[in-house]
């Protein structure tokens, strides 16, 4: 397996858009089923400017100046091993390589998809180091379960920890809780890298947190809002020592040896010391804040006035105390880290690219401002919904559904025989909610109202609408060529020009027409998917296989055959000489005669249609192919045998064919149907009663 | 009296097979009158499958349960299909 398919299947896993071609479209088939076979989990990672990912005309994903990596892990131990070895050799041609996640094993042992953060700085350029991204890596069995990598998300609010890790320095240990869809938590640690800056701004870290727990978390809100009060008090108590301390040392202290100190800083660190001003300054306005807010206006003043005086001879204390931390030893900037504030730069993005916002006083107001619009608005959006809500539940009243039989449909008993009915249980109306997969008795039964309602006469003895259940019975068809035949002979397919197949493989729904099957000259398979790339050789051969049985099998339909042709003689002499030459060609190949002439000839067409967003409407997008199909065989009269398909004229051509936001209103038209079906079949069934008594 | 009643009997029953999706076989003797209710009850009965779970074919239409062989111009030996309930989204 190549590295860029991989790459490229990656990201097309992960819902980023990518061009694909015909060259692509292949080799993407290819590691899918390599992934699955081998059921091995993997790991990705993903380097580059987010705004290229995230601008939506923006296909590209590899440039001269950013770099993409993709790596596959396996479980094995052995080969963890050597990968670790792998990444040690890059860590030397690449020195700027600071960060590195690892795993924890007792993972595994909960769920089948462990989640190893992995994270490689690669490139020399500092502007980029600001913007990577991360992976989960999950089994290539999860990913067929549908879950997307989208649905781990990882924002602020998850942190519970956050640990110094002693072996490497300026290091972190933060742990995360992750929600899933069944709502596990499960916790993940990976190492972070904090870095200072010039102009940075002071926060305590735990005040960073306070403010984007604030919605889910109260109760440790509060809790850590005291405990931070608590510290200040202690501080202010140990500052006031120190101050006292200071100013007379400094009023014995003559102004020669403040002289001797200001050369000796320019010398070591004259940055470090620029810093320094910055960040004491407006810790100290933090630390006035709290006493404000504790003591009355009349105590304020005189404290300003105290404090102002104060600052000045802090400063000067600091600035000795950063000058001994550099470089900072291990347990002082732990220590400092905990307890007091530190100038930190959050340098990283969280998960998908949210970076960390970190607010000043303004902001503070601000937000509260808008909260509390916020909140006005809601109230009044609430009366409004209340009132709309009790109308509601009087219209609903009229039209709740009753639900003690099935629904079975079409109604009258002479269709029942030809077309078969369906009954729709309860079960199956739940499937029409939103997020929910839908089930073969919805589109059994949308098959048969188009087929009754929309079709005209003449187009009913060409069109023939096949079951769900064909797809899977399909193999079993082709092994007995008996239940081939008798199946061909009872439905009249021989006549029929379009078979609509609906067709069920590997929990999804996707559709194929074939057009003209009787006629290799005109036959066309179309295929109609909502997700490209899934696959699908096994039906299209077993499909070409069961089209053969019927029309081309030399051995009993022979006959047939002959008669087509001598009636063809008078009038076209042209089509002979090609049904001869594939007889001849039959005899030698029975089984792959006709496969290759499909093939060589491009009779199999892959349309162009809109893609779906969500895991789950691909059964309400193949309602809506078939919706468009018996809506353009009107249109374009394709029931005329001489139409040639050309690929620009073709009506399923269009990725615009209708908008992605019409699904849901599909959904209630369906639920709407049922509910008139449903009516009319208990007034019948009322009806019925009425007549026995 | 008897051999006429054992005729008539042998006249409208009628021997159906019905396949599962993994190709397993299974039996059945019914009067061409009897509704497929009583069929689809035993066979799920049997197979440990709950009947609202599983639809049956013949000849690529769907049965209903009120429906008889006789509506369905069924023969003997005939094969009805048994599928199993298909929910999907991808």
């Amino acid at each position: 397996m190549k590295s860029d398919h991989f790459l490229q299947f990656v990201l097309l896993l992960s819902g980023y858009p990518i061009k694909i071609n015909k060259k692509n479209f292949e080799n993407l088939r290819e590691t899918f089923v390599l992934m699955i076979n081998r059921k091995r989990s993997f790991n990705c990672f993903i380097e580059g400017n987010q705004k290229d990912f995230y601008q939506k005309n923006h296909y590209k994903y590899t440039t001269k100046n950013k770099n993409i990596f993709a790596t596959q892990i396996t479980n094995d131990l052995f080969e963890k091993k050597q990968l670790k070895r792998r990444f040690q050799t890059q860590k030397k041609h690449f020195p700027r390589q600071n960060v590195f996640c690892e795993e924890e094993n007792d993972f595994r042992k909960n769920t089948k998809s462990h989640f190893a953060l992995e994270r490689l700085l690669i490139n020399n350029e500092k502007k980029d180091v600001k913007n990577y991204k991360t992976f989960f890596s999950i089994k290539p069995e999860y990913i067929s379960l549908q879950i997307p990598f989208c649905s781990y998300y990882i924002s602020p609010l998850m942190i519970t920890n956050l640990k110094y890790n002693k072996q490497k320095k300026n290091f972190f240990w933060l742990s995360f809780e992750l929600n899933d869809q069944k709502k596990k938590k499960k916790r993940i640690n990976f190492n972070i890298k904090f870095k200072h800056k010039k102009n940075s701004q002071v926060m305590n870290l735990e005040d960073i947190l306070c403010r984007y727990r604030k919605n889910s978390h109260t109760k440790k809100k509060r809790k850590l809002n005291i405990m931070n009060e608590m510290e200040t008090e202690k501080e202010k108590a140990k500052q006031k020592q120190k101050e006292k301390e200071t100013e007379k040392q400094i009023k014995k202290q003559s102004n020669k040896k403040k002289q001797h100190l200001l050369p000796n800083r320019k010398s070591n660190e004259i940055p470090c010391n620029k810093k320094d001003h910055s960040k004491t300054k407006k810790k100290k306005k933090q630390h006035k804040r709290f006493h404000q807010e504790k003591r009355k206006k009349n105590d304020r003043e005189k404290v300003n006035v105290k404090k102002k005086q104060q600052i000045i001879v802090i400063s000067d204390n600091e600035k000795e105390i950063h000058n001994t931390l550099n470089p900072p030893n291990t347990k002082s900037f732990f220590n400092r880290f905990c307890k007091e504030t530190i100038s930190l730069n959050w340098n990283f993005n969280w998960g998908f690219g949210k970076e960390v916002k970190v607010l000043t006083r303004k902001g503070k107001e601000e937000e509260r401002k808008k909260k509390q619009k916020k909140k006005e608005k809601e109230k009044e959006k609430e009366k409004i919904r209340k009132k709309k809500k009790k109308k509601k539940k009087k219209k609903k009243k009229n039209n709740n559904f009753v639900f003690k039989n099935p629904i079975r449909f079409p109604i009258d008993l002479n269709e029942r025989k030809k077309i078969g009915t369906v009954s729709v249980q309860y079960q199956d109306i739940k499937t029409l909610k939103k997020n929910h997969c839908i089930s073969d008795s919805i589109i059994n039964f949308y098959l048969k109202y188009l087929y009754l309602t929309k079709l005209k006469e003449k187009e009913k003895l060409k069109i023939h609408f096949f079951n769900t259940f064909f797809s899977t019975s399909l193999k079993n068809y082709i092994n007995k060529e008996k239940d081939c035949l008798r199946f061909f002979n009872k439905r009249g397919l021989e006549s029929k020009d379009f078979w609509v197949i609906p067709i069920f493989q590997r929990s999804h729904w996707f559709l194929i027409i074939v057009c003209f099957p009787s006629k290799i000259s005109n036959l066309k398979i179309l295929i109609f998917d909502s997700i490209r790339g899934f696959e699908k050789n096994e039906i299209i051969i077993n499909l070409i296989k069961f089209i053969q049985i019927l029309f081309y099998n030399p051995n009993q339909n022979q006959n047939k055959n002959q008669n087509h042709i001598q009636n063809h003689k008078q009038k076209h002499k042209q089509k002979q000489n090609q049904k001869h030459k594939k007889n001849q060609n039959q005899n030698q190949n029975p089984n792959w005669s006709l496969m290759k002439q499909i093939v060589s000839k491009r009779k199999i067409i892959y349309c162009d249609v809109p893609q779906q967003e969500n895991d789950v409407d691909c059964g309400v997008f193949v309602l809506k192919f078939v919706d468009h199909f018996c809506k353009n065989i009107q249109s374009l009269n394709l029931l005329k045998q001489k139409i040639h398909f050309k690929e620009k004229d073709f009506f399923f051509t269009n990725p615009q064919l209708f908008n992605v936001k019409q699904i849901p209103k599909k959904r209630k038209q369906i639920l709407n149907l049922l509910r008139k079906i449903n009516l009319k079949f208990v007034k019948q069934n009322e009806k019925i009663k009425l007549n026995y008594k | 009296m008897s051999q006429e009643k054992t005729e008539s009997t042998e006249n409208n029953q009628i021997t159906l097979k019905v396949v599962d999706p993994q190709g397993g076989e299974t039996v059945f003797r019914i009067r061409k009158t009897t509704k497929f209710t009583k069929l689809f009850k035993v066979y799920c009965e049997r197979k440990g499958y709950q009947i609202g779970s599983i639809k049956f074919t013949f000849d690529g239409i769907l049965i209903d349960e009120d429906q008889t062989p006789d509506e369905l111009d069924m023969e003997d030996e005939d094969i009805i299909e048994a599928h199993l309930r298909q929910v999907g989204g991808f």
